[in-house]
């Protein structure tokens, strides 16, 4: 974990510690962070959506305990209106 | 008459119409057409969250899950891999294991891949899910449905969102022939008379959504189709008279003045 984040740092300045990609989409954070915590800073209720982590269902109960670090691809869907 | 009710994998529903969430000018506009429509399933399309705009009010605030049982669709997805994660997502998302099942195959006319979409209901069938697939009006294709473990086959009326109506009522027919499991018709409807037509054809159910969502008043055209539908499943169990050329006088012949 050091390695990587020393090496993505070293991309340059102004550089986060810790990139995901978020719904398809580059997202910085400070650091890693749990899934519950980033859902919170989304202000998402963890109870109406899905997610996806690293192309895998991440069930409810492991939200808390799922650390979300440098490089990982996060899918956070919900219901809208559709046929 | 006493209907039995549209009974699917063990769960019967009080209605045999089932209305969509899409297309509403508002979601209130919608809850009442839902109210409206007297139907107790509605489908839900899934899709990423909003980051940016955390503003937007959830569809689900006008859902009362306490009444309403909600069917999550694969609606926009093009291959098995995409329609299965889709469906996986909606499970987690939904906390129930039922899915309309859509792999579409051609953007312009929406129809599905018939492949594809009996590879998909073969593997989420083996995950578990009860799997509703949305498919052509072609009864091999229902059969093949029917043999990967589909718990119903929802065979298109016409395409989506085209208000046709049903274009080829004799295939609706062999459908129901060959189906053991309930067929319900999926995509094509654009006004009442339609939705009759496809219960008097044996159809045990209707889904629908633009038909009500982009009617000028949708609260009144859930209200119609709520009539049609159950006013086509009665006429089904009556049992029509026979179609003939020439005139049978409803009056008496006999006992006529001046004859």
């Amino acid at each position: 974990m050091t390695a990587r984040k020393r090496h993505s740092r070293s991309h340059g300045y102004n550089r986060h510690a810790v990139d995901i990609t978020l719904n398809g989409e580059s997202y910085p954070l400070e650091e890693p962070l749990s899934v519950t915590d980033l859902l919170m800073r989304l202000e998402i209720d963890p109870r109406r959506v899905a997610i996806e982590h690293n192309l895998a269902i991440l069930r409810r109960h492991l939200f808390p305990d799922t650390i979300v670090r440098d490089g990982d691809r996060v899918e956070i869907v919900n219901f809208v209106g559709g046929g | 008459m006493v209907d039995t009710p549209l009974t699917i994998a063990g769960r019967a529903f009080g209605s045999r119409l089932i209305v969509g969430t899409g297309k509403y000018p508002t979601h209130e506009v919608m809850r009442h057409a839902h109210q409206a429509s007297g139907a107790d399933m509605v489908t839900v399309a899934v899709r990423r969250v909003n980051i940016s705009d955390r503003t937007q009010e959830s569809l689900l605030d006008y859902i009362d899950p306490k009444v309403i049982f909600l069917l999550p669709n694969t609606a926009g997805c093009y291959t098995v891999d995409d329609a299965v994660r889709t469906a996986r997502l909606g499970r987690e998302a939904g906390l129930s294991h039922w899915v309309k099942l859509e792999v579409i195959g051609d953007e312009r006319t929406l129809f599905p891949d018939n492949e594809a979409l009996i590879e998909a209901t073969r593997i989420l069938v083996k995950e578990g899910f009860v799997v509703l697939p949305y498919t052509n009006d072609d009864p091999i294709a229902c059969r093949k449905l029917e043999e990967a473990g589909a718990a119903a086959v929802m065979p298109l009326g016409a395409p989506i969102g085209s208000g046709l109506g049903i274009q080829n009522p004799n295939n609706i027919r062999i459908i129901r022939e060959f189906s053991k499991v309930p067929v319900i018709v999926d995509a094509g409807v654009g006004t009442a008379s339609d939705a009759a037509f496809a219960m008097e054809l044996g159809a045990d159910g209707v889904l629908m959504n633009t038909a009500i969502a982009g009617a000028k008043d949708p609260v009144a055209m859930a209200g119609a189709m709520r009539h049609a539908v159950l006013g086509g499943r009665l006429a089904y169990l009556a049992g029509r008279i026979p179609r003939k050329m020439y005139a049978t006088a409803s009056s008496p012949v006999e006992g006529m003045v001046g004859r």
